[in-house]
């Protein structure tokens, strides 16, 4: 084989390891989900996934990858037919590459939004903007046509200019490229994380225009709701969250692992890139986003906020919230909070065109700066329609197909093979050997029988929502309720005669800090806010301006069905494509062991 | 259910700001940030204290 590359030093490969894993999800996405799923409660099933499902999991990617490597082979079709010689394997495999590349085509994306605010943290951009300012400059960003700053098509100069990045830096290789940058990167990301976690929590209500103290924050993201503990949903979002933040079952980890040294260590390793991702996710995760956003908007403004996610908050509002703290410190904070997104962005995204670049070195034997040039390509031509028609849907769509669906059923077909194909018993060998650590027995018996049950579970779990994606049956009720507002009041209707029969349509219009009353109880709460929601949702629809534009509203959600309907076979072709080229290596591989 | 209460310099006197945290919430934060940072010193400096397996021929190559 050609690809003679290795990791330059230990703390190199952890830290690019911890970096594949430190991605935008553990400040953006941890804390939403905690928020919406039992408080400090979530930590409970979050915890136990990491234990029965996360650090299994670790112990399997690491082994398989070090496994493969020892054969030469530094890509998932491969790395899995070493451990069983069946083709089946080498096309599983092939979600391996596919999930890295559809990833990395709208990851880079995110990515670049942190470059273009950083650029604009520098130059004042959001000095004297008022949050709805800060909030629109944002919708025009990600409108390629317009612009927030007055730079036209400024969002694809970004993004090109960040695709760059990533590809000259895989260019330079994995100790040179790689390792460097997230010897760099990784640091600054827990410096900078632990200033903001610090000012975060610091923050003093009365001074500097906030409203509460962090510590309010912290206390409502942390309080516990223990009762979530028995809700299935609670459970399946702690596993997915496991899932995504230490980047299982996307084949990166097998790739980064495949590099390693047959005699070298993964239990000590695995565990110390595994666990520093936890610390960046869990504390330095809760410290920031919540608390400042509470401190300065309120802990009703904020639950409202996070019902669509934590991008709203760290792009539309922190921006804002940071020019509270005069100019000076707004520009230093802005820096620091879009650096360390950016730092966990970079090294996430560079892990995901490893696998891309290790499969056409061992298979088509690529040089390194080509591989890593047609990477950058791929995913511009991949990603141009996450960018261009990110307001239609084709972002959420890729998000969901190969940023989650796919990790599941990778990871659930690579838990049955390494536990029951390869055998438990060849497979724990490889986990144990030159082990810098003793692993506990207990986990060969969660690797063969909990993790993939867990999996299986998770998979089943999905399908319900899977189905209502393939049907869009959410813009498809969006319709109908704008062709019919009355739906919207029959709705309604039926939550006030159901969870909130016990509140007064007074308390349910009218009151105020619902979050921290306890004149509700929790369900109820929801209920409140989700009222409120249909009632503005019913007056927006039943107004005469919006009378005029119903039919472009509804002709623009049709669109995204279609764009989103388009953006799948495109997909697919892709996932194709890649297994035509497993099956041409394959052959080629036959055709040079028969010469 | 509060352990603390810390009068703050608010802006508006008629609705004084209190400085609390819910016991469980305390205790949740205190578990959870301590075991996550103690797991994640222990084993980067076990990585740290763990010396190469053969120093004349490391797999790394500058360790």
């Amino acid at each position: 084989m050609s690809n003679k590359e290795s990791w330059g030093s230990r703390i190199g490969l952890i830290l690019a390891m911890a970096g594949n894993a430190v991605g935008l999800g553990n400040f953006l996405r941890f804390p939403v989900q905690a928020i919406q799923n039992g408080g400090g409660a979530f930590i409970i099933p979050y915890l136990v996934c990491f234990l029965l499902m996360g650090i299994p999991l670790l112990y399997v990617e690491w082994a398989m990858g070090r496994f493969g490597g020892k054969t030469g082979n530094h890509s998932t079709p491969f790395i899995l037919n070493s451990m069983d010689k069946r083709k089946l394997w080498k096309y599983v495999g092939v979600f391996g590459i596919f999930t890295n590349l559809a990833v990395a085509g709208y990851y880079c994306y995110i990515e670049s939004w942190t470059l273009s605010y950083i650029y604009h943290s520098i130059v004042g951009s959001f000095q004297s903007m008022d949050q709805t300012q800060v909030a629109g400059f944002f919708e025009s960003y990600v409108d390629i046509s317009g612009s927030g700053s007055g730079i036209h098509f400024e969002a694809l100069f970004f993004w090109i200019i960040c695709i760059f990045i990533n590809t000259w830096i895989l260019s330079k290789g994995l100790s040179d490229g790689v390792e460097k940058t997230s010897k760099i990167g990784m640091p600054l990301l827990i410096l900078f994380g632990i200033i903001l976690a610090i000012k975060g929590i610091t923050l003093q209500a009365g001074s500097e225009n906030a409203i509460l103290d962090g510590t309010v924050g912290l206390n409502y993201l942390w309080t516990p709701d223990f009762d979530s503990i028995w809700n299935f949903k609670v459970w399946l979002a702690a596993a997915g969250q496991i899932f995504f933040t230490l980047a299982l079952g996307m084949g990166s980890i097998h790739c980064y692992a495949s590099y390693i040294k047959a005699n070298d260590d993964i239990a000590l390793n695995s565990q110390s890139a595994g666990w520093m991702n936890e610390f960046v996710e869990v504390v330095l995760g809760s410290s920031i986003l919540i608390p400042i956003a509470i401190g300065y908007l309120g802990i009703d403004t904020v639950v409202e906020m996070t019902k669509t996610g934590g991008l709203g908050l760290g792009f539309k509002t922190l921006p804002y919230l940071f020019q509270q703290w005069g100019p000076w410190l707004a520009a230093i904070a802005g820096i620091m909070w879009f650096s360390l997104l950016f730092f966990a962005g970079i090294t996430s995204s560079l892990a995901m065109g490893t696998p891309w670049i290790g499969f056409l070195q061992d298979e088509f034997k690529w040089k390194r700066e080509n591989a890593a040039w047609s990477f950058g390509i791929i995913i511009l031509i991949l990603g141009l329609p996450t960018v261009l028609f990110f307001n239609e849907g084709v972002f959420d769509e890729y998000d969901y197909w190969a940023g989650t669906v796919s990790l599941v059923v990778f990871a659930l077909f690579e838990i049955i093979l390494f536990s029951w194909i390869f055998g438990i018993e060849k497979g724990w060998k490889e986990i144990i050997q030159s082990a810098d650590i003793k692993v506990p027995n207990f986990f060969k018996f969660v690797i063969k029988y909990i993790t993939p049950l867990l999996l299986a579970l998770v998979f089943i779990g999905s399908l319900p929502d899977i189905w209502n994606t393939i049907k869009h049956t959410q813009t498809k009720h969006e319709i109908a309720i704008i062709q019919n507002p009355d739906l919207i009041q029959t709705e309604i209707a039926d939550i006030k005669q159901g969870l909130l029969k016990n509140v007064s349509d007074s308390d349910i219009f009218n009151a105020e800090n619902i979050m921290k009353t306890d004149k509700f109880n929790k369900d109820e709460k929801a209920a409140i806010f989700t009222v409120r929601e249909k009632v503005d949702l019913y007056e927006r629809y039943t107004n005469s301006e919006f009378a005029k534009n119903k039919a472009n509203t509804i002709a623009k959600l049709e669109k995204t069905m279609l764009y989103k309907n388009i953006s799948r076979p495109f997909l697919i072709i892709v996932l194709v494509l890649i297994a035509y080229m497993v099956y041409l290596a394959a052959r080629k591989r036959q055709a040079n062991t028969n010469s | 259910m509060h352990i603390w209460y810390i009068w703050q310099p608010e802006k508006d006197k008629q609705t004084p700001i209190v400085k609390h945290m819910n016991t469980s919430a305390l205790i949740m934060i205190i578990v959870s940030f301590s075991v996550v940072t103690f797991m994640t010193i222990y084993y980067f400096a076990k990585v740290l204290r763990t010396p190469p397996k053969d120093p004349k021929h490391d797999s790394y190559l500058d360790t």
